[in-house]
């Protein structure tokens, strides 16, 4: 099915979904970080790795050049009224969290734009999810004094950029976020260390296995292609925040490197 | 004993009528709650979100999702790293010791005494104090609310 870019609201696109659909993904694009392309290229590596029908969603305030089999829904209208006069500085990326809270029967799951998915995925996102499974950062645990600076709020080792679940086995973490949002929204800055801190800490969430999952800029060595490694993230947001000294990538920026002609080469899909 | 510890042990010693004590956010540091835990009206209870301080002595929980603070007296460490715990617990002492130096994980950076008295809505100020730290100070107020 082609869509016609326009932006629709919560309840027009629950209303139109396809039923016969058990599978619905996501992702998010405001403002200017990332181009179109991003998302077209995210959709085709879906097309190309995921075996099992599926619908993809795209949830945007600008849908200028997104190609016409992704479906649009309107970043502006999502959630709850009561988070967006929050700053996007606290529990930034919360918009992801609004997505627990759709009734939508099945699998769902979300995925950053700034993900390379690389290889066959039907396995990961087939399975019957008892928690929400979220990105376990492995490549940075086993570093001497990884665990260091817990006690100081410093550390972050979950990851938010491939998240699964099933019916509404993570509602309960829309519920919490909700009820406590004065308080979370004061304590955190970023989705990760929030459910780090406060559901990593606490059991609550699953974890994909070590070795499905990598990440270009920060595993060691890094910038290669590692063997059953699936997916690859490449996200530099907190290397600039905290003015690291790391040779990092975006997707865009890896011209002559591996990732660069698998993630274009999505663009025929 | 570090200067701040012996301003807060004075302050406790002299002037508080609490029988239970409550210190948030130790870290390594043991010197009050030897102090307090050596005087025999006083119940004294440490907490610590962070598994790696976890001991007989400290239980392992924060203080401001986990669980639900008892004591009459409140010693948070800690303020530039959390919700102020006064605007949740009323009608108890607190002692509240927070810093400017804004490190990566402080959500709540200290810049004043007034700051600390205005969050955590302390009706009464007994009294408070700075104290020099590496690159900036630690404010701390003794009060109620």
């Amino acid at each position: 099915m082609l869509y016609d870019g326009t932006l629709q609201n919560t309840e027009d696109f629950l209303a139109k979904l396809d039923p016969a659909i058990k599978l619905n993904l996501f992702t998010f694009k405001w403002g200017d970080k990332y181009g179109p392309e991003y998302v077209n290229r995210l959709y085709g590596s879906l097309v190309e790795n995921v075996n099992v029908p599926f619908a993809f969603t795209c949830i945007t305030d600008n849908s200028d050049g997104i190609r016409p089999e992704v479906l649009l829904l309107d970043y502006n209208q999502i959630g709850p009224d009561s988070w967006r006069s929050y700053p996007q500085n606290q529990i930034f990326t919360r918009e992801k969290l609004t997505l627990f809270d759709l009734d939508i029967p099945g699998t769902k799951g979300w995925i950053d734009l700034d993900v390379l998915i690389h290889d066959d995925v039907t396995e990961m996102v087939s399975r019957d999810f008892e928690k929400p499974t979220f990105i376990l950062n492995h490549w940075n645990m086993t570093k001497e004094n990884s665990f260091k600076w817990f006690g100081k709020g410093s550390d972050c080792h979950v990851n938010s950029s491939f998240v699964f679940w099933q019916d509404d086995c993570a509602q309960w973490l829309f519920d919490y976020t909700d009820k406590h949002k004065e308080k979370l929204f004061f304590t955190y800055k970023s989705l990760d260390k929030y459910l780090y801190y406060q559901h990593w800490r606490t059991d609550r969430l699953a974890f994909w296995e070590e070795g499905l999952v990598d990440n270009y800029n920060f595993s060691d060595p890094p910038h290669i292609k590692r063997e059953d490694v699936k997916i690859t993230i490449f996200n530099t947001s907190h290397i600039i925040i905290q003015g690291m000294d790391i040779e990092a990538y975006e997707l865009d920026e890896t011209i002559g490197q591996w990732p660069y002609s698998i993630w274009t080469s999505y663009d025929k899909n | 004993m570090t200067k701040i510890d012996a301003w807060i042990y004075t302050q406790v010693t002299t002037f508080s009528d609490a029988e239970s004590i409550a210190i948030v956010g130790p870290a390594d540091k043991r010197n009050l709650w030897n102090e307090f835990s050596s005087i025999k009206r006083l119940t004294v209870n440490m907490y610590d979100y962070d598994p790696q301080r976890a001991e007989d002595n400290i239980i392992t929980a924060d203080v401001v999702f986990d669980i639900e603070l008892k004591e009459d007296l409140i010693i948070n460490y800690a303020c530039e790293k959390m919700w102020p715990l006064g605007k949740i617990y009323k009608g108890r002492e607190f002692i509240l010791i927070g810093d400017n130096e804004k490190h990566n994980g402080d959500c709540n950076p200290i810049i004043s005494n007034k700051m600390l008295i205005e969050q955590n809505e302390i009706t009464e100020v007994w009294s408070f104090n700075e104290f020099p730290r590496w690159k900036g100070k630690y404010f701390a107020v003794y009060g109620c609310n």
